[in-house]
């Protein structure tokens, strides 16, 4: 039975994505896709205009994605749909029907819904402070711009005289870094 | 100041259609810039779909995220299992010339009267017995 007030469809908006994956799949109820596509669409149709010649083509491939997903979803049987989908959608363009693709492992810490920030205590402050250490010149310039003076990747590219893309550029790399030594520091003092 | 480091490890939700929208399209607030650009840093979905809105000419791009919604998808379910609406399908029936349609029960009635004479008859010739009355048979010795 698909909901048809408004109320209903507000409640399927409350679920969270495996949930709904579990109520298309298994309840056949079709607003559950609706909702993910909500949720997701653009960002696959985002996906799609990195491989696509132009945004007309980004959009029917962003759709024939979401076709396929209704049989395929019945292959999901992981704990992160988003994780799942982000490789599924990079498989379409690879044209590899096995997930294979790794993320990084800071990807699965994105799954909740809400901002909150993570418990961090002293000693981890202390690695992160160590690591940090370990990062070049500009990429220690960048993060220290960005988080601790709130400035964004356009106002930090104005003051290096470099592009707002090399400012993501090296923010990421430096957050991977930081992530990986403060990681195997931590290994080490254990 | 130092303790800010640790923002990096923060997590946050997705970004919507309507922030990736407005950053492409350069209108965010600053610090709405920064939030979201504070969670693409840890998001490589995110991340790539924004890389890719600003691979693409802008205008194009927005006009077709603007436009995206799922009717692609009821679209695909309707066509995956048609609802059959009988009397849409039936033909038209005029009202002048409408044909009148002989009552069933006629037909089965004169067939049963019909199927229950058989049977008396062949019943009745089986003991043979006649049907007519004896007077007939004298009737007809007395013109003979």
């Amino acid at each position: 039975m698909e909901p048809k007030t408004a109320a209903e469809i507000a409640d399927y908006k409350k679920l969270n994505d495996e949930e709904l994956v579990y109520r298309f799949v298994h309840r056949h109820e079709n607003i559950a896709l609706d909702i993910l596509f909500e949720r997701y669409g653009h960002l696959v149709f985002g996906i799609c205009l990195k491989y696509a010649s132009n945004a007309l083509a980004a959009q029917e491939k962003t759709e024939s994605i979401f076709i396929a997903l209704t049989q395929d979803l019945k292959k999901f049987n992981s704990a992160g749909f988003k994780l799942w989908l982000y490789n599924y959608v990079n498989d379409q363009f690879l044209n590899n029907t096995e997930n294979t693709t790794t993320l990084p492992d800071n990807t699965g810490q994105n799954d909740g819904m809400s901002f909150y920030h993570s418990d961090v205590t002293d000693a981890e402050l202390q690695l992160l402070e160590e690591s940090m250490i370990t990062l070049n010149k500009t990429e220690q310039d960048c993060i220290s711009l960005f988080y601790m003076s709130g400035m964004t990747y356009a106002q930090i590219a104005q003051e290096k005289q470099i592009s707002a893309s090399e400012v993501k550029m090296h923010i990421r790399s430096g957050i991977e870094t930081i992530k990986n030594n403060s990681g195997a520091l931590k290994n080490v003092k254990q | 100041m130092k303790h800010k480091l640790a923002y990096i490890l923060d997590t946050s939700s997705c970004i919507t259609k309507r922030q990736l929208k407005d950053y492409a399209a350069g209108i965010m607030s600053v610090e709405e810039c920064h939030a979201m650009e504070h969670h693409i840093n840890g998001c490589p979905f995110c991340n790539d779909a924004l890389d890719g809105m600003l691979l693409q000419s802008p205008d194009e791009t927005l006009a077709i995220a603007t436009g995206l919604n799922g009717n692609f998808i009821k679209a695909h379910f309707s066509l995956q299992s048609p609802q059959i609406h009988l009397n849409s399908m039936a033909p038209a029936m005029s009202h002048k010339g409408k044909h009148k349609m002989k009552p069933f029960w006629l037909k089965t009635s004169i067939a049963a009267v019909l199927i229950v004479g058989a049977v008396l008859l062949y019943l009745q010739a089986g003991k043979g017995v006649s049907l007519y009355p004896k007077h007939f048979f004298l009737h007809q010795e007395v013109a003979k």
